[in-house]
Formats: structure tokens, C-alpha cells, sequence
């Protein structure tokens, strides 16, 4: 019923919405669909914390008309980012500023784009999966192009294609994975599951699920989409790329790259994990160096995701539990930062880094929440990103002790460009494009109080998200 | 089989009025007089009739592909008015030589003896021919009617001759005497006969528009009026694949060590050659028949799964293509009309003007590019999986890597129409005319997106 729910409603919402005469109306309804979406999902993931080890069910079997079979199955690990996708897309939605004159299509596009996101987390069927991971380009392919900055256009058609080449190679592995199930073949994650598979089996299977999830993350060498994409996007754009969408790459990881090709991660390791260390050294590098502030946070992400990575596949318990963790810290997270790059370009027009500066004096309540926000992605203590990242280098460190110490070393990489950036901008001597500054208004206080209170809450009490995910992770 | 008579008697009717200058009656008995078919055509449904002497069967496979091809057809007279707007004649000559191509179609699909094949490609290719050409003061449309002839005609020949080499090498030209022939005689199977298959394989990867038979297909779908190209893209190639698939089905599929492995390069040639041609393109029309020739390959490899489920497949398969193909031509043919160019810039900035039309073109794209979850997915997703089950995993992969390229050909119209501003501002003149029936198209399109297993399973 609730999987029913989260599916439809979003679906006729964007439906309804691509109708929509004033843009003004749409984003209302929009928000409102969208936090009723957020309740629901809340009261999904009530019940699955008081029954540990329960999972929500969807068997609609409708496969002689639609020629897939509907199976839906939402436990621990779905409903974390579930809530995640849930929890943003409000945020994202209200945002959107009233000069910007967004048309109807621009709301029932994120709307379309939150159905294809939920069914990603929720399906518990390969084609299924694998239809709604495809889904999920469209929208924001046509967001990226056509609300997008310069050469959007290009820039769009070069992250589409990217990123359908990636998941053409899942589509291989999804296929060959068919022929290996027992006749009669099955799609359905539970007789993937089931299968025992040679290690010579487990070595193509990982390259081309790797390669989709690599992409999508992106790791490095596959990131030349991505700082294009975050910085032609516009900003909801971005927020919901960075925020919720990596993520499918790195849930693909969690859902189908661990169970299915245990030994080739546990061997290969070796192999793999030094180079996604070095993507997080080069983004961390880079974004040091960043004069401007929308690619700097695009870098950071890079650097981030690599983490997550790294503790997901670091083939312990505590580096993929800490992952799963960081991934929804990172998310709000990310999100966070991108709202606060947008109020800053909304009032200056600028984001070059070089042309900010005084801004904390004269904005005092900006100024706290975007402290916030930079310690809580430096990962200081009672803040979300600490549990996530520190969970990941222990997981890190039982595995491999050089790539751990290596690892633990970006974290001070990232105290330097973030303090640098939030020293250059906020402090210092007002330039001609800060002159102006006014403090938050309290509708763009309010946008912030989700996220400062997930940041907190996971920060302080993270052990009801680790309790959750205990029964899965194993 | 009465589905046959009532369309040819339609053909002669319409023909009449024509000669009788009732241009305002021809139409409409078209619209009566193809449904009517239809229906004909589906009353024979579960009762496998027999005709002649084995010569016309009528199973389940003939009439839900015998349906599509009605359809298709009755689809295409739908944009006929509008498409020959401005024409004065009556125009009964080309409505009834459409039809009269639609029975050989029909013939095709049906056929229990390859003397009924090739009638039934004769039937459908002489017409085509003279549609090719239908517009006569066009020299592109006459040279594309001429190299059509001239090369059609030869792969005529070719598939007349494997039939002859057949009869010599079995005795029969009947499908249920040469199975029988090849099961008594499967360990030393004559040469004459291998080449004779051969040939006809030849002769159908020509009328399907398979590398390395495709030369044509470029340069005449590209010369013919549109509206005829999109018959035969459409009617043409499905037809033409029903044959095939009925002509390895009954009477091979037991000695596909002999034809396996030449489809199997035909398909994967077919599907690379149609993928990177269509890439170069600027011409929509062109890119259009490099499509065509690239979803050929991919209706091959349903021919190379034969086994399962592999007919519904097909069947999904045809009626994805067809559809999507019908609307693009549409959309394509109200460009042309208004910019009198098909070049992939007169589609620039269309979706200011007419978002309808650019929503429709776009979702044709999608289908066709196979991206979830339009239908061109499910049907592309069904044909891997059973291509799969027989073992062929390195031909869905190139399969899959020919749909990775197509992607963007598919989207290059799509980012003109939405993100490319164009010259002119004003709506075109032309979407007045064509914008309720691409909407019916488009609407069409999704219905048949949330149905796909209700198709396959048809037969």
C-alpha cells in the first residue's frame, strides 16, 4: 500500500502538473504532493523500525499486460533512501525562486523525476530497476537543457549519453545474469541472490555493473560529465543530481555489486580501491584551487562520493554500514551547500570566490547556517558526516592500513578548502557585489531547518539508522 | 483470406469512382472498407483454415500479423487527405495501388507454399514500385522508382531461383513437404539445397532491408513521396519479416546449422552498418531509412531466436517499430510541408510553436532509441531475452552496443525542436492540419508503452 502510494502519487502529480496553467500554482501543489510523499515514507520507515528486520512488500502481477513483473520490496536499506529522495525533493521544490518564473513543466518534471527515483530504491526486480534507472534521465536530461547556463545544451547531451552507455553495460550484465538463474529465468533480485557464481562468472558480471555505477557515481576516471553537468545545471537541477542520483550508483553498489560479486570484491580490492583513493585526492586537490564556488562544491562531492566508495567496497561490515550512513549524510548535505550557493548567487550574481567576501557581518543568520553546513561536510564531531566517514575509515583501516592513513588524510584536505572558501566569502572586506547583502528571509530559514535538524539528528543519535541497518548488512 | 478479397474489392471500387471523377467518395470507403477487413480478417481467429492445397494458411500468426498490417495501413490513409492536400486529382490510382500492395503483403504472411511467396512479394513490390514514382515531376521520386525496380527486380530473381533450386532439390514447393524432406534427409543434405535456401535468404534480406542488401534503402525511401515511404518502411518490412519468419519457422528450424550462422553476421551487420550510417546524417528522412535498416537487424535476430516465444516477439517488435515510424514520417511530413526542407534544422525551435507535435516526435524518438519505459524498450528487452535463452549473448551485446549509438541520432531532433531557438516565430501554418492526428499517434504510442505483454502473447 505504501509502495503503491509513493509510486503513484508522485506520477499523477507530475501528470496533473505537465497540465498546469500558472507557474506559481504548480510549485504549490508540487510541494504539497511532495511532503505528503515525505509522510508517507516516514510512516514506511516507522514500521520497519519497529518490526527490525521487516520489509515492505508489492507483488502486483500484471505481467501479461505489461510484460514485467511488478514486484516492489522496500527494507532497510530502500527506505533510507527512499526518505532521502523524499526528505530533499520538498526542499528542492520550494527553492525555486519566484523571479526565476519556472513554467508548470519545470515542477512535473522533478515530480516525474522523484517516481523514477523511488522506483529505483524500491524495485525489486531487475528490468524494473533497470526501467526506472533509465527514467530517471529523462527529466532531468530536459531540466539540464533547457533551464541550464551556458551550453547546457551540449553539456546535457554529453551527461546523457555518458551515462545510457553506462547503463547499457548494466543491461548486459542484467541479461547475462538471467541466463544464469534456473529455468524458469527470473529477474527477481531474490533468485540473483540464490545463485552461487563462479569466480570466472563474478569477474565479467563486476566489470560491467562497476563501469554502470562507476559512471553514474561518478568515480574517477568517469567524472569528466559531472562538474560540467553540476555547473550548467540549474541549481535544482544540480541539488537533486548530486543529492539523490549519484546515489543510485552507489545503491546499485550496495544492492547488486556486494552480494552478487563477493569474492571478485574481496580479492580485487587491491586493484580498484587506490584508484578511487586517487579520484578523492584529485577532487580534494582541485577544489582547493577552485576559483568558483559551484564547481568547487561539484569537486568536493567527487572527493566525497570516492569515500563512500571506498567504505562500501572496503569489504567490511563497518565501512559499508558507515557508507550507507554517509550516503544519506551526504546527500542532505550536499543539498545544504547548494542552497546556500543559491542564495548567494541570487543576491550577488556572482560565484566566483574572488569577488565575495563580508558577507557574515552583514548576514548573521546565513552566516550560522552555512557554518553549519561546512563543518558538518568537513565531518566535525556531532555532526552526520563524522559517524559516515569515521565507520568508513575503520572499515578502511581493518582492511588495509596504508589506504586508510591515505584516506584519513583527505579529511584535512577538506578542512582546507572548505575553511578557505568560507573564510574568503563570509569574512574579509566587503567587495562591490556583496555590498547589498541581506540576511535570510524566513522562507529560506525554513528551507534550511530540514537539513540542519538531519544533520544534527544523525549527528548526535546516528544508532537508529545503524540499528536499522543491521539485520541487512552482513 | 476473405480479409484478402475485401480489400482488393475495396482497391476496384475506389478505382472505379476514380474513373468516374467521385473524388469525395474515395476516402471514405477506404475507412469503411479497411476496418472492415479487419474485422473479417479477425473472425477467422484459433480456427487455422487451409486454403488451396496448403497454398494460403490462416493461423493465428497470419491474422494478428495480417491485423497489424491493416492497421498500419488504415494509419497511413489517415495522413493521406493532408498529405495530398493540395493535389486537384482524385488520386485513385495510388489509394488502390496501396491497397492492392497491402494483399500482397497479406499473401506474405500467409503463405504455405513458396510459389504463394512469391506471388505475394511480387504483389507488393510491383506496386511499390510504381507508388516510388508516384510523384512525377519529381526527378528524385522517379530515380528512386528506377534503382527500387531495377534492384528489387534482381533480388526477385535471386529469390526465384533459390525457390527453383528448392523444388529441384525436394521435389515440392509446399513448406509441410520440404520439413519433411529435410527430416528424412538432415544428415546429408544436398548441395543444391543449401544454396537454394541460401538464395532465398538472400532475396528476404533484400525486401527487409538487411546489410549487406540495404544500398537501396537510403536513397529510395529518401526519393519516394513520404507518405509512401512510410508504407514501406512500415507494411513493407513487416510483411516481409512475417514471410521470413514463417518460411524458417515451418520449414527449417530443424537444420539451422545451414542458415544460423550467415543471419546471424546479416544481423549483426545490419545492426552496426544502420547505427553509425544513421549517425551522419542531416537529413531527417535519410536518418529516418538508416533506422529502418538498423531495427531490421534487430527484427533478424528474433528470426535467429525462432525457438520459445519468439513469433509474439516479433509481433511486439513490428508493431513498436511501425508505430514509432509512422509517427516521426508525420511530424516529418508537417516539417517538410512548412520548411520544405527535411534537414534536421527545420526542426529547430518546433517545440515553441507546437509543443504537441514536438512532444509526440519526441516520444517516437524515445520508443525507437528503445529508452525506458516507452514500448521500443519492452520490445527491445523481450528480443534480447530470448535471443538470450538460445544462447547469442555476444549478438545482444552488439546488439545492445548499436541501441547505445543510436541514442543519439534519436535525440539530435529532439534537442533541435527543444533547445535550439529557430528563425521564424510564427506557428506553422501546416500543424493545424496534422496536430490531432500525430496527437492520436502520440496517445497510441503510450497506450501500447503499458501493454506490451498483452501483444506478445497474442500468438
Amino acid at each position: 500500500m505504501i509502495i503503491a502510494l509513493l509510486l503513484i502519487l508522485p506520477l499523477f502529480a507530475s501528470l496533473f502538473l505537465f497540465t498546469g496553467k500558472t507557474g506559481q500554482q504548480s510549485k504549490n501543489f508540487a510541494l504539497l504532493a511532495s511532503l505528503v510523499l515525505f509522510a508517507i515514507s516516514l510512516i514506511g520507515g516507522y514500521e520497519l523500525i519497529v518490526t527490525p528486520g521487516k520489509a515492505l512488500f508489492s507483488n502486483v502481477d500484471l505481467e501479461s499486460i505489461f510484460g514485467v513483473n511488478l514486484m516492489f520490496k522496500i527494507d532497510a536499506i530502500s527506505i533510507i533512501f527512499v526518505i532521502l529522495t523524499t526528505l530533499l525533493v520538498p526542499i528542492i521544490i520550494a527553492s525555486t525562486d519566484k523571479k526565476e518564473h519556472r513554467t508548470p513543466h519545470f515542477y512535473a518534471l522533478i515530480m516525474l523525476m522523484q517516481t523514477a527515483l523511488i522506483g529505483v530504491f524500491a524495485a525489486s526486480d531487475m528490468i524494473l530497476f533497470y526501467i526506472f534507472w533509465e527514467l530517471s534521465l529523462i527529466p532531468i536530461f530536459f531540466i539540464t537543457a533547457r533551464w541550464g547556463g551556458e551550453n547546457a545544451r551540449k553539456i546535457s547531451i554529453k551527461f546523457l549519453i555518458y551515462t545510457v552507455v553506462g547503463s547499457f553495460f548494466m543491461l548486459i550484465a542484467i541479461l547475462y545474469l538471467y541466463t544464469l538463474t534456473p529455468t524458469p529465468h527470473s529477474f527477481s533480485f531474490d533468485s540473483f541472490y540464490q545463485l552461487k557464481l563462479s569466480y570466472s562468472q563474478q569477474i565479467p558480471l563486476f566489470l560491467a555493473f562497476f563501469l554502470a555505477f562507476a559512471i553514474k557515481i561518478p568515480l574517477f576516471p568517469f567524472h569528466s560529465w559531472q562538474v560540467e553537468t553540476y555547473n550548467a545545471s540549474p541549481v535544482q537541477g544540480t541539488m537533486l543530481l548530486a543529492g539523490i542520483m549519484l546515489k543510485m550508483g552507489l545503491y546499485g553498489i550496495v544492492r547488486f555489486l556486494l552480494p552478487l560479486c563477493t569474492d571478485v570484491v574481496a580479492n580485487g580490492s587491491l586493484i580498484f580501491l587506490p584508484l578511487i583513493l586517487f579520484g578523492v585526492i584529485y577532487g580534494a586537490v582541485i577544489a582547493i584551487s577552485q576559483p568558483h564556488l559551484k564547481k568547487l562544491i561539484a569537486f568536493a562531492s567527487l572527493s566525497h562520493v570516492g569515500i563512500i566508495a571506498l567504505g562500501l567496497l572496503s569489504n567490511s561490515r563497518y565501512g559499508i554500514e558507515g557508507g550507507i550512513l554517509q550516503m544519506f549524510s551526504h546527500g542532505v548535505n550536499v543539498v545544504g551547500f547548494f542552497l546556500c550557493y543559491y542564495m548567494i548567487v541570487k543576491r550577488t550574481k556572482t560565484d566566483k570566490i574572488s569577488e565575495l567576501g563580508g558577507i557574515a557581518s552583514m548576514a548573521p543568520r546565513f552566516a550560522t547556517i552555512f557554518m553549519i553546513i561546512v563543518l558538518a561536510n568537513v565531518a566535525l564531531p556531532l555532526t552526520n558526516s563524522f559517524v559516515g566517514e569515521f565507520l568508513i575509515l575503520l572499515g578502511l583501516f581493518t582492511y588495509n592500513k596504508i589506504l586508510a592513513i591515505i584516506a584519513g588524510l583527505t579529511i584535512i584536505l577538506v578542512a582546507v578548502y572548505m575553511l578557505k572558501m568560507y573564510q574568503k566569502i563570509m569574512y574579509g572586506e566587503k567587495k562591490a557585489s556583496t555590498e547589498n547583502f541581506t540576511d535570510l528571509t524566513f522562507n529560506e530559514t525554513m528551507l534550511f531547518v530540514p537539513i540542519i535538524i538531519a544533520i544534527f539528528a544523525v549527528g548526535i543519535y546516528p544508532s537508529f539508522v545503524l540499528q536499522l541497518l543491521q539485520g541487512v548488512v552482513k | 483470406m476473405y480479409a484478402i478479397i475485401t480489400i482488393s474489392i475495396v482497391a476496384i471500387i475506389v478505382l472505379f469512382f476514380g474513373a468516374f471523377g467521385k473524388k469525395k467518395m474515395i476516402l471514405p470507403i477506404i475507412y469503411v472498407g479497411l476496418p472492415l477487413a479487419f474485422i473479417v480478417n479477425l473472425m477467422g481467429w484459433n480456427q487455422s483454415i487451409h486454403y488451396f492445397n496448403e497454398m494460403y494458411i490462416d493461423d493465428n500468426f497470419t491474422i494478428a500479423f495480417n491485423g497489424i498490417l491493416i492497421f498500419i495501413t488504415l494509419l497511413i490513409f489517415v495522413f493521406a487527405p493532408v498529405y495530398y492536400k493540395s493535389v486537384k486529382r482524385p488520386l485513385e490510382d495510388i489509394y488502390a495501388l496501396i491497397l492492392f500492395s497491402l494483399v500482397g503483403g497479406l499473401m506474405m504472411t500467409a503463405f504455405g507454399n513458396l510459389v504463394m511467396l512469391f506471388l505475394g512479394i511480387e504483389t507488393l513490390s510491383l506496386s511499390l514500385y510504381l507508388l516510388a514514382g508516384s510523384k512525377k515531376s519529381d526527378p528524385h521520386s522517379n530515380e528512386a522508382a528506377m534503382k527500387y525496380f531495377l534492384t528489387g527486380s534482381f533480388a526477385s530473381g535471386f529469390l526465384l531461383f533459390g525457390i527453383a533450386l528448392l523444388y529441384g532439390a525436394c521435389g515440392s514447393f509446399n513448406l509441410e513437404d520440404i520439413k519433411l524432406y529435410v527430416m528424412q534427409n538432415q544428415a546429408n543434405i544436398p548441395a543444391m539445397f543449401t544454396i537454394g535456401l541460401f538464395l532465398i535468404a538472400v532475396g528476404l534480406a533484400f525486401k527487409v532491408g538487411a546489410a549487406p542488401f540495404h544500398f537501396w534503402i537510403p536513397d529510395v525511401y529518401e526519393g519516394s513521396p513520404t507518405l509512401i515511404t512510410t508504407y514501406m518502411a512500415t507494411v513493407g518490412k513487416v510483411a516481409a519479416f512475417a514471410a521470413f519468419f514463417r518460411l524458417i519457422n515451418s520449414s527449417f528450424g530443424e537444420v539451422d546449422f545451414l542458415w544460423k550462422t550467415s543471419l546471424i553476421v546479416f544481423a549483426a551487420a545490419t545492426i552496426l552498418i544502420g547505427n553509425f550510417s544513421a549517425l551522419y546524417q542531416d537529413s531527417v528522412k535519410r536518418m529516418l531509412a538508416y533506422s529502418g535498416v538498423a531495427h531490421a537487424g534487430y527484427m533478424l535476430i528474433a528470426i535467429i531466436a525462432l525457438k520459445g516465444n519468439a513469433a509474439g516477439v516479433l509481433l511486439l517488435y513490428s508493431v513498436s517499430y511501425s508505430i514509432a515510424t509512422i509517427t516521426a514520417f508525420a511530424v516529418l511530413m508537417m516539417v517538410r510541408k512548412e520548411t520544405g526542407s527535411f534537414s534536421i534544422k527545420s526542426f529547430n525551435g518546433l517545440a515553441k510553436h507546437n509543443p504537441t507535435v514536438a512532444f509526440a516526435m519526441t516520444i517516437a524518438m524515445l520508443s525507437l532509441a528503445g529508452i525506458p519505459p516507452m514500448i521500443g524498450f519492452s520490445a527491445k528487452y523481450q528480443l534480447f531475452v530470448s535471443a538470450i535463452e538460445q544462447g547469442q549473448l555476444p549478438l545482444v551485446i552488439i546488439a545492445i552496443i548499436g541501441s547505445m549509438v543510436s541514442v543519439y541520432y534519436y535525440l539530435r531532433p529532439v534537442v533541435a525542436m527543444y533547445f535550439t531557438r529557430s528563425m521564424e516565430s510564427t506557428p506553422f501554418e501546416a500543424a493545424k492540419l496534422y496536430k490531432k492526428q500525430i496527437l492520436v499517434m502520440a496517445i497510441l504510442l503510450i497506450i501500447l508503452s503499458f501493454i506490451p505483454g498483452l501483444i506478445i502473447q497474442l500468438i
